[in-house]
């Protein structure tokens, strides 16, 4: 049973920190820019988007860094079409 | 000293001359004589390696009766402990269902899906099956709507007292690009009890509780997939109120390529109403 205890809390934990990642996202993201596609696979999380320099993308990650339930976050891929916007695409994972 | 007498001045050879006193006396002795012998000889034949066969067992007998009373205190402690996670599982408020399936899953949740982001639930299970510690079925939810709403009725999916984990979430902005409309899928598994568990959890609630009211308040969240020039801020916002006042589009669950709409049946239960193509 105690194991049982172990996975509810487990689970409940994971339950509220992508609730809680979620509701903070909007905040996080600067101004300029905006996300394409997010996607959440277990304690794994991908964000892709595009903005108008790439210096949005930085701020992206450093505010994603900062949040708590975030346990690592960084930029996997980055792409600048000339004059058009700045594609970016961060990844991290969830404390455990 | 007549008797000792007596004795003294026996004639061995001439035991038809004894007196009757005699006679009786050593006759006594004789037969004191060979009980003794006899119980001598019962007692190093048998007795003795009895008693030593019981001196050997004693030291395993005594083994056996610390160890019966290390397990009875283990037995005391687990009790206890058992006692307290009960206490605490209880305290978490979770309920499971005994069983379920994955389309009893769907169906409950396209039940509870009525004004919420939700247009579609269908049965679901993870293509790779990691170990999980207690049965679980699955179900994936198409959402369309505001963000907020997405994130409102994903969380009201997997947030009830029933034990359930979001296991994917994938969000994308709608068709019309510049309303801040967006699209998601949200996979989710629930968890049932098993024979050891079920009795520590009370009955999951037979009816889904709607998901439009589970997390309040998360409607009006701006969306980051809004467009980049002028979409955020007032005028998103007021997208996101609006929607929230927009007719229900849940209650459809997808099984294989068909549609029903979940529906309240005159006894209180549920039918599946096969949608027109």
């Amino acid at each position: 049973m105690g194991s049982l205890l172990a996975e509810l809390d487990r689970i409940r934990k994971h339950n509220g920190a992508v609730r809680d990642w979620l509701e903070q996202l909007p905040e996080a993201l600067p101004s300029e820019s905006r996300l394409t596609q997010l996607a959440i696979t277990g304690r794994a999380w991908e964000l892709r988007g595009v903005g108008h320099s790439l210096e949005e993308a930085a701020r992206l990650l450093q505010a994603l860094r900062a949040m708590p339930m975030v346990a690592e976050a960084r930029i996997e891929h980055m792409r600048s079409d000339a004059e058009a916007a700045r594609e970016f695409l961060l990844v991290g994972g969830f404390k455990p | 000293m007549k008797l000792l007498d007596e004795l003294r001045n026996v004639d061995p050879t001439n035991p038809g001359q004894w007196s009757r006193q005699v006679s009786v006396t050593l006759a006594c002795l004789l037969f004191v004589l060979v009980g003794a012998l006899g119980l001598q000889v019962r007692v190093r034949g048998s007795l003795l390696p009895e008693l030593a066969g019981a001196g050997e067992q004693l030291p395993r007998l005594e083994a056996q009766l610390a160890q019966a009373r290390r397990e009875q205190r283990q037995t005391q402690s687990l009790s206890a402990e058992l006692q307290q996670l009960a206490e605490q599982l209880g305290r978490t408020g979770a309920s499971l269902p005994r069983s379920r399936t994955a389309l009893n899953l769907a169906v409950s949740l396209a039940q509870g899906s009525d004004g919420s982001a939700v247009a579609a639930v269908r049965p679901w299970q993870p293509a790779s099956e990691t170990s999980r510690p207690l049965p679980h079925g699955g179900a994936e939810l198409r959402l369309n709507g505001g963000y907020g709403e997405i994130v409102e009725a994903v969380h009201g999916a997997v947030g009830t007292a029933e034990l359930r984990e979001l296991i994917e979430l994938s969000i994308e902005p709608g068709d019309a690009a510049d309303d801040g409309a967006v699209r998601a899928e949200a996979r989710l598994l629930a968890y049932y009890a098993n024979e050891a568990h079920g009795e520590f959890f009370p009955d999951a609630p037979k009816r889904e509780p709607a998901m439009a009211h589970a997390p309040p308040g998360l409607g009006g969240l701006l969306s980051p997939f809004a467009p980049l020039a002028g979409a955020r801020g007032e005028d998103a916002a007021a997208a996101a109120v609006d929607t929230l006042d927009s007719p229900p589009r849940g209650g459809i669950i997808l099984v294989g390529a068909r549609r029903y709409r979940i529906v309240d049946d005159p006894q209180g239960g549920l039918l599946l109403e096969p949608e027109a193509p």
